[in-house]
């Protein structure tokens, strides 16, 4: 008997255990936009998190630095083609873009929001942390962006937009439905 | 008696028979034209004015401009700032004008992947026939086989800069014309109006998830406030009142009958009903007029216009009889058949301070029914607001309006239960369910004042900023500042 409630209490604190090793984001709380590793073209953002219970989150906004020769200076996100080549950074350093905001939601369903302007490119991160009422944070969820020149965006590609040239039939079809309808 | 006396006594009743059948006679063959000499139009105004009239380009401007910077940030562009339509304008007709053009259906994917990159959509909320609007935008086309019939947007991106893109709302068809001249003009407007201030907007997917690409606002501030006014009329000024009714009636008023109801309505009947004038004592005015059985032929939707806007201008005029100047604005325009007979419906908005002017509960401010080369139906009930008042909302500071996206969030079960009670069910089971349900179906949003009657059930006399949330023809107000819900929504654009 001893066994099996030993183990239960083993399979017990396992469970438990693991739950709080890896539930490190709220899944009441839902960063809308950026995407997570998105691309933009643009020097302005809008940020959104979705939160699906009253609750109080801390959102702060970071533009992820390399520091070298001591400096601490933007990551030339040009060169990266991948989301691989974001984990060989190092030297990383982040520094906020604006003051940790905290934002109280009192009703089942509403929204954090906020435009950002003036970014310029380079790596950023926006870190969301669910706290309680006294202040401790209870789940925390990342989400980086890349910001890119908007003079990269890529071009459309023009065969994307083609469609059929309008005959000389189509042309006296249409006059005629539009006289005489159809 | 002699017979000489009888023989002239019945020539006496001859000759009066004679005299009363050449009167009758007569009225029965110029009773038309009659009615027509004894109605022509006294208005207010002296036979030598001219009928101050708004010009029809003046008239018909875009419902929205929606400019898109790229990596989904935009603007609507202000009223204040339209020249940027007139610049627009410019650069389509130096497009249209070349001898080379030529025309691809595209379809509507295509038309929203091309306008997803940089780009400024131009939107009406009514279709204009292709070829009459570009004649009336002084636009030469070259180019004959054209088969556009109507269009509802017109729309350049960057994507396909050789192209204009056209969508005609009521055949449901996008087409790309393409030509050989040079559009970099509307890239600098694009470019001009991102490096001024603007305010911003968004995708609504972006700050919700949803499929919905409806623009949403934020961060928006204004200068709008609450505006007093006065009703135009009054159901105790008489002699202003019977000056109006002798717009349509004629300065002696025959054949006229008045009626005035124990309510503070009048109401002027001509004959048995073909003409009836009713002026309620809310202000609101309303003429109707039985179709004649002349001969009917239909006029052209500019014609047609122009019809409206003198009638318009001949009854009551294009102000409010007393308050300042407001600017006037082709709000829609529909087809419309009554007796088998086919004309338009025309329903014309006020801008307050480059903001447009809703009336809550279905009423507009001016609609005018023209079928053929007659009015069948005129409704009027224009707002009089003092030049003081107008002018000082210049000097008011900007104030930050209640973002959108809590109004949703804060009345999405409010603006369910409008829905519900015009017969659009939002499904669902939690509150969740029925918040992104209701979200989905938003098909506008957009800043103007609204007139109420009641706000918190206290009669105010003032017309009120608000963010006006559309779903289909279904209009809802929220007050700018705090997000609740204003007045009854409409349904149709400003009247049921």
């Amino acid at each position: 008997m001893k066994k099996y409630v030993f183990t239960i209490v083993l399979i017990m604190i396992m469970l438990i255990s693991t739950s709080i090793a890896f539930a490190d984001t709220d899944p009441g709380v839902v960063v809308v936009n950026p995407e997570q590793y998105g691309t933009i073209y643009s020097d302005s953002l809008l940020v959104s998190v979705k939160i699906l219970e009253p609750k109080t989150i801390k959102v702060t906004f970071y533009e992820e630095k390399q520091i070298k020769n001591g400096v601490a200076v933007a990551i030339n996100v040009n060169n990266i083609k991948e989301q691989s080549d974001l984990a060989e950074l190092s030297n990383l350093t982040s520094e906020p873009v604006y003051d940790k905001e905290t934002f109280v939601s009192t009703n089942k369903v509403s929204f954090y929001t906020k435009r950002v302007e003036g970014i310029t490119p380079g790596l950023y991160r926006l870190k969301v942390d669910t706290v309680n009422a006294s202040g401790k944070i209870l789940f925390t969820s990342n989400t980086h962006l890349i910001v890119k020149d908007k003079s990269l965006e890529p071009e459309a590609e023009e065969s994307k937009f083609k469609g059929p040239q309008l005959t000389t039939m189509q042309i006296l079809q249409n006059f005629f439905k539009n006289i005489f309808g159809n | 008696m002699t017979r000489p006396i009888q023989i002239e006594r019945v020539k006496t009743i001859f000759i009066v028979v004679l005299f009363i059948m050449t009167i009758l006679l007569l009225y029965f063959s110029w009773k038309d034209s009659f009615i027509v000499s004894i109605k022509i139009p006294i208005d207010f105004l002296s036979q030598e004015e001219t009928i101050p009239m708004p010009l029809t380009e003046d008239l018909i401007k875009p419902n929205e401009i929606m400019v898109n910077f790229g990596s989904d940030a935009h603007t609507i562009v202000a009223r204040k700032d339209y020249a940027y339509w007139d610049a627009f304008v410019l650069s389509v007709s130096g497009f249209l004008n070349r001898e080379n053009l030529t025309i691809t259906e595209i379809t509507k994917n295509q038309f929203d992947e091309a306008t997803g990159f940089r780009s400024i959509r131009v939107k009406f909320d009514y279709n204009l026939p292709f070829k009459d609007t570009l004649a009336q935008l002084d636009i030469q086309l070259n180019e004959n086989n054209i088969p556009i019939e109507m269009f509802t947007w017109i729309a350049y991106s960057t994507a396909i800069k050789d192209s204009i893109i056209i969508y005609d709302g009521k055949n449901q068809k996008y087409y790309r014309l393409i030509s050989d001249y040079d559009l970099t003009a509307l890239n600098t407007i694009i470019d001009d109006i991102e490096k001024n201030s603007f305010d911003p907007y968004f995708p609504m997917r972006v700050f919700l998830g949803l499929d919905n690409s409806t623009l949403m606002p934020i961060s928006v501030k204004t200068e709008m406030k609450e505006i007093a006014y006065g009703k135009e009329i009054n159901y105790y000024e008489t002699e202003k009142i019977v000056k109006l009714a002798q717009t349509f009636f004629g300065e002696g008023f025959d054949f006229v009958r008045k009626i005035t109801e124990s309510s503070g309505t009048t109401i002027y009947m001509y004959g048995y009903g073909q003409e009836i004038l009713i002026l309620n004592k809310d202000g609101a005015i309303e003429y109707k007029e039985e179709l004649g059985n002349a001969s009917y032929s239909a006029l052209s939707f500019f014609d047609s216009l122009d019809l409206a806007a003198n009638f318009i201008g001949a009854h009551g005029s294009w102000e409010s009889l007393n308050g300042t100047k407001l600017t006037p604005y082709l709000k829609d325009a529909s087809p419309i058949i009554i007796d088998d007979k086919s004309g338009y419906r025309f329903k014309f908005g006020m801008i307050i301070n480059n903001h447009p002017l809703y009336l809550d509960g279905g009423r507009e401010t001016l609609s005018v029914d023209v079928i053929g080369n007659e009015i069948a139906n005129y409704k009027r009930q224009m707002l009089d607001i003092s030049q003081n008042t107008l002018d000082s909302l210049i000097n008011e500071p900007l104030r930050q309006t209640m973002d959108p996206i809590n109004i949703l969030t804060d009345n999405h079960i409010a603006i369910k239960t409008v829905l519900n009670a015009a017969g659009i069910i939002v499904p669902g089971t939690t509150e969740t369910d029925f918040f992104e349900n209701t979200s989905i179906l938003i098909d506008e949003i957009k800043m103007g004042y609204v007139k109420t009657d009641e706000k918190d059930g206290i009669q105010t006399g003032k017309v009120y900023p608000a963010w006006i949330f559309r779903v289909g023809d279904i209009y809802m107000y929220f007050d700018i500042f705090t997000g609740k819900l204003l007045g009854n929504p409409n349904q149709g654009p400003g009247g049921v």
